[in-house]
């Protein structure tokens, strides 16, 4: 579990950035933050992994606290961080030895490196191109080897900031799907900073930041219910939704998935 | 108008890794278009954009934008670029000074830069006290819309945006895209926009331009290209979900019509709602 209590964290020690934040994110869990530019979700998403630590207030992750700088290492390999744009974290010419990056900084041996880097090129589905190089991909393919140097650490949490904002529809599905893979058959954590509301509607958890508080939580549906909050925090409900909430369907704020659309506005096409 | 003749472009032309970004695109843009550029990740809409003010020199063929051949700077001032996250290129020290460096290129009069100044800090409603901050001091929505301002005080005629909203959230994507809509309709200028955001597409333009591996796919009118959808995802791209909710709809039995924007869903439900009763 990463749990804060009570974190305070400003730049400058005049203009707070995060505000007495208490949150917890359990084992297995994906919870998505959303929240305006500069709401503080980057800000909280670095002191997730000890990036950054807490002006006040603790970061605990899996009970070790993040100002503990003897044991740093461990709570950054058990919390791996995915930013926006994978040029900027990937540091290998080619896609293989970039996924063994960190484990030759973690000392793994050369035989057990080749079987878990191979281990999860397969997974991501970017085995053919292991011995690529970075720059010929393309940006969802990148964004998936970035992921990949992520994962051959075997964190426990993956936090990922905004890891589909320079992507094309079909990179964006591929790695939300991936995401989905990772959390429900490996178990990892997902804590997902995203703008698009689609995305964070397939979290099981909501978390919408507004000027470094969190000002709501809970499931998607629950929270795309309170509009007027959203909109005064810089958000928007996906498309279907404010059509289906405009619509005034019982429930109809929480739709988002097409198919349930499709079935809502048929029972009112049908009278039912 | 612009012009795209036989337009081929090769990068690291005749070395092993040799790519052919662009192949013979042949396209016109007239003079007020809203065109939406789409394509899946290296489709060659960036390479594209790269040509329409000289940043790089066709392979073969050539662009022409009011019949003049697009060489170097000839066109610098009147196609207005902003990339992808355009406030990386900010790099004065005052908002002032950031919005006069085109101008003063353009050898404009002081008093005309300043009536431009208050006009499109107006209209980009940033409020003038910023003038002598930072540039640095500004939110990230803010730093977009000065970045973009930059760019519109020079009143280029073409105006091409790569993805201009990456990065921001949702109500600031929509006042951005509010005030380029805006700008078009005022100034009457051509617009080109490159995006991956299907809804922004759909939303604002009037004419979509798919690419994909370096070859124009599909060139028409919003209703044309979206109701391509299944070769449209073949390639990577979307539809608006809303267009696929109504699409199922049709496929049911419905007698409806293809919708891609939010309006034009609640008009046609309406309308279908109508019919029944």
């Amino acid at each position: 579990m990463i749990e804060l209590k009570d974190v305070n964290f400003s730049y400058d020690s005049v203009k707070p950035v995060l505000n007495n934040i208490n949150l917890q994110i359990k084992c297995g869990e994906f919870v998505a933050v959303v929240g305006a530019n500069g709401s503080g979700k980057s800000t909280l998403a670095k002191h997730l992994n000890g990036l950054l630590v807490p002006a006040s207030g603790d970061v605990v992750v899996i009970g070790i606290n993040t100002k503990d700088a003897t044991k740093s290492l461990a709570v950054k390999q058990n919390v791996g961080m995915v930013f926006q744009n994978p040029d900027n974290q990937l540091v290998s010419a080619i896609v293989e030895e970039d996924v063994a990056f960190a484990l030759e900084n973690l000392q793994v041996p050369h035989a057990e490196m080749k079987v878990r880097v191979e281990e999860i090129l397969e997974k991501l589905g970017i085995l053919e191109c292991r011995y690529r190089s970075v720059e010929e991909l393309s940006g969802g393919q990148k964004q998936r080897v970035a992921v990949a140097g992520v994962l051959a650490m075997r964190p426990r949490f993956m936090v990922l900031d905004e890891p589909t904002a320079m992507l094309d529809p079909q990179g964006r599905n591929d790695v939300m799907a991936l995401l989905k893979k990772l959390n429900s058959e490996c178990g990892i954590s997902i804590l997902l900073i995203t703008h698009f509301m689609e995305e964070a509607a397939l979290a099981e958890r909501l978390i919408v930041l507004n000027d470094g508080n969190v000002i709501l939580e809970g499931a998607p549906k629950q929270v795309f219910g309170e509009v007027e909050l959203l909109h005064k925090s810089g958000l928007l409900l996906p498309q279907i939704t404010r059509f289906c909430a405009e619509l005034k369907l019982r429930e109809g704020w929480g739709i988002v998935d097409e198919d349930e659309c499709v079935v809502e506005l048929v029972k009112i096409l049908e009278g039912s | 108008m612009i012009r795209f003749e036989n337009l081929t472009y090769i990068y690291y032309r005749g070395l092993p890794n040799q790519c052919v970004a662009l192949d013979n695109i042949c396209l016109e843009i007239k003079a007020g278009e809203f065109i939406g550029l789409i394509g899946p990740t290296g489709s060659g809409k960036s390479t594209l954009i790269r040509h329409m003010n000289g940043l790089l020199k066709p392979t073969v063929g050539r662009v022409l934008i009011e019949l003049k051949e697009v060489v170097m700077k000839s066109t610098r001032f009147e196609v207005g670029m902003v990339f992808q996250y355009p406030e990386d290129q900010i790099f004065e020290q005052t908002v002032f000074k950031e919005l006069v460096f085109g101008p003063r290129n353009m050898n404009l009069s002081e008093s005309e830069i300043k009536k431009r100044i208050f006009e499109i800090l107006d209209f980009v409603e940033l409020p003038s006290e910023v003038l002598e901050s930072s540039p640095f001091d500004l939110s990230g929505g803010q730093k977009r819309r000065l970045a973009i301002a930059s760019v519109l005080i020079m009143k280029p005629k073409v105006l091409v945006l790569d993805e201009p909203t990456v990065g921001l959230d949702p109500v600031g994507k929509k006042s951005i895209l509010q005030k380029i809509k805006q700008y078009h309709e005022k100034e009457k200028v051509t617009v080109v926009l490159a995006s991956h955001d299907i809804e922004e597409i759909a939303e604002n333009v009037n004419r979509i331009i798919v690419l994909d591996k370096a070859r124009v796919k599909m060139d028409g009118s919003v209703a044309e290209v979206f109701s391509r959808a299944d070769e449209l995802i073949k390639i990577g791209l979307d539809v608006p979900k809303i267009t696929k909710v109504f699409g199922k709809l049709k496929q049911m039995g419905y007698n409806t019509k293809l919708v891609y924007t939010l309006a034009q869903a609640q008009a046609e439900f309406a309308r279908l709602l109508g019919q029944r009763e």
